[in-house]
């Protein structure tokens, strides 16, 4: 029985030893090479990493960080990926949150040194070339120790009151999940994936684990590609890729510029989109483009390891209907539930609830969040069941397949990343200056505004938040108001505003 | 017009100083979904269409580069 991805690695490296597993621009690794470099950097890990507490990777996103996160398995302890373009400030929430005490990282991802007064940091250049032995007795007690509850990854996702959160996933969930991703879309060693969701962002559990479960070939696509579509689709035919899973901003990029009229990918047979809502004019595009590649929409939040719904497309779309999300993935059950905790009928709108494998742990050290989100089923009176609430609203049509309809809350998608309108107001409200402030997303123009209060001019604010938040967070517009106008309640009318400058 | 795409610009990086660089693809300066509103707010304001093969690192590191595109593109439009 399978009960953690070490499992995958082992069996995969005895079936395949010299087949290529994982390949960027600097490395190719093979399974068994993959087993040997993550059994001796997790020998050096041992005298610092703990069991079942979290160790942060460092890492832009390559073979190598993929070597340090199943070395940090092989200690018994989770990791944590962390995007090194975040600001040092972010990254400081995370450890604070986490409390974490170790961090591996290379040379060449030039950690900042704030970070690295802040806990224990380890060189995967120094592990590798150490002169030491593998600690076989010691990685082979960890385990015969390790259960399928224990965490494999916490990922951090953005926060509404500011401060990031960590969904902490077991490897249960993260097995579930590659079993049934495996199987459904019948991936074998033949599968060429090229990856494209940063490592930091959940959906690349996808890509990594099916390659490692079924002996497939992952690639690492540039980063610099994916701003450069003919040179993309020529790197798909380049490398033979046949399967890939990207966020639909990517898939979209490649029709609207028209890129099948200048190359089609030759290899292609396998496309799945997640992340965000793929627009059905672009997929029709793709689908008259390539009409013999099997194409499925996934869905689902971090906490519920990224994907709680598919959808293999089946039949055509008008460019105006709404491709559906489908339904549950396997040992997860998906309710539509109404606010007062009964199932959404026919028609009706209902929160995408979930129940099942695939459900996160909780946020890591964070009893009250964790309590919020994930809450008793309302359905089951009897025993103790935790369901996720998404937050996310859809409905069933006339095929019984769920719709998306529109988030619940202030969560936006925004260039394919998961973020909280109320984290950009902590960071702008921060700034000396800035004495009130309201964000919104204009969904037309993919905008993120900014309304403010305050004698401060936006090049200042912009410059101050940059060290705060991401740069895809920064707003791109800023409006400056004598005074923010304020509903019956006395609070900001968000409706108002979001009318006023969104709706124009 | 070089003022006008660098007001495009600024909008949608705010952060980034569209004067001072020089590679912005090559250095990862702008990213890719900065890439993809860019080139639709230009084909948009401009009237023009921007193909898979122009969208190269020689016509989008720099503002200059970017402009020349912009230009080349309303002429041949004309």
């Amino acid at each position: 029985m399978i009960k953690s991805v070490l499992d995958y690695m082992d069996i995969t490296a005895a079936r395949f030893p010299d087949k290529a597993a994982y390949i960027d621009e600097e490395k190719t690794i093979t399974f068994e090479g993959l087993r040997q470099e993550v059994n001796k950097i997790a020998s050096g890990m041992l005298p610092d990493a703990v069991y079942g507490e979290p160790v942060l990777v460092y890492m832009a996103k390559s073979v190598d960080c993929i070597e340090a996160f199943l070395a940090v398995r092989a200690t018994g302890a989770f990791y944590v990926p962390i995007d090194v373009e975040m600001p040092a400030q972010r990254v400081r929430h995370v450890i604070d949150t986490c409390r974490a005490r170790l961090i591996i990282t290379r040379r060449c991802d030039n950690i900042p040194e704030e970070l690295t007064g802040a806990c224990k940091v380890l060189y995967m250049e120094d592990l590798l070339a150490s002169p030491e032995a593998v600690r076989e007795e010691e990685l082979k007690k960890i385990r015969a120790r390790q259960i399928d509850t224990d965490p494999i990854y916490a990922i951090f996702t953005s926060g509404s009151t500011g401060v990031p959160k960590g969904v902490l996933i077991s490897e249960r969930s993260a097995i579930n999940f590659t079993e049934w991703y495996c199987e459904t879309f019948e991936f074998t060693e033949e599968e060429i994936f090229a990856n494209q969701t940063p490592f930091y962002f959940d959906a690349s559990v996808k890509d990594i684990y099916a390659t490692l479960r079924c002996g497939s070939t992952m690639y690492i696509v540039p980063q610099k590609l994916f701003s450069l579509p003919a040179r993309l689709v020529q790197f798909l035919n380049d490398n033979k890729v046949n399967c890939i899973d990207w966020v639909p901003s990517v898939l979209c990029m490649i029709v609207n510029f028209r890129t099948f009229e200048k190359v089609k990918p030759q290899y292609l047979k396998k496309v799945m989109f997640l992340g965000e809502v793929m627009p059905t004019k672009q997929f029709n595009q793709w689908r008259r483009a390539l009409p013999d590649i099997k194409y499925a929409n996934l869905y689902g939040p971090t906490e519920a390891t990224g994907d709680c719904t598919f959808y293999k497309v089946n039949r055509e779309f008008a460019d105006t209907e709404p491709i559906p999300i489908g339904n549950a993935c396997n040992n997860t059950e998906v309710m539509l539930l109404k606010e007062d905790g009964t199932l959404a009928g026919d028609g009706e709108t209902g929160e995408i609830c979930v129940r099942g494998c695939s459900l996160a742990l909780g946020y890591y050290n964070d009893p009250e969040k964790t309590a919020k989100a994930f809450t008793q089923n309302p359905l089951q009176k009897n025993y103790e069941e935790k369901i996720y609430h998404t937050g996310d609203m859809g409905r069933y049509n006339e095929y019984g397949e769920i719709v998306f309809v529109a988030r619940g809350d202030s969560q936006i998608k925004h260039m394919g990343h998961r973020i909280e309108l109320g984290e950009i107001e902590t960071a702008v409200g921060s700034v000396d200056g800035v004495d009130r402030v309201c964000c919104m997303y204009n969904k037309n123009t993919n905008r993120i505004i900014a309304v403010y209060e305050g004698a401060i001019d936006s090049k200042e604010i912009i410059a101050r938040v940059k060290d705060i938040i991401p740069r895809y967070m920064v707003p791109n517009q800023f409006v400056q108001l004598d005074s923010l106008p304020l509903n019956m309640n006395g609070k900001i009318d968000r409706a108002l505003l979001a009318k006023t400058y969104t709706e124009a | 017009m070089k003022d006008e795409i660098k007001a495009i610009l600024e909008e949608i990086c705010p952060d980034v100083d569209f004067e001072a660089e020089e590679a912005l693809i090559d250095d990862g300066v702008i990213g890719s979904f900065d890439v993809i509103q860019i080139l639709s707010e230009l084909m948009e304001a401009y009237d023009i269409v921007i193909d898979a093969d122009e969208i190269e690192p020689e016509n989008l590191n720099n503002l200059d580069a970017i402009t020349a595109l912009v230009e080349k593109k309303i002429e041949e439009r004309e």
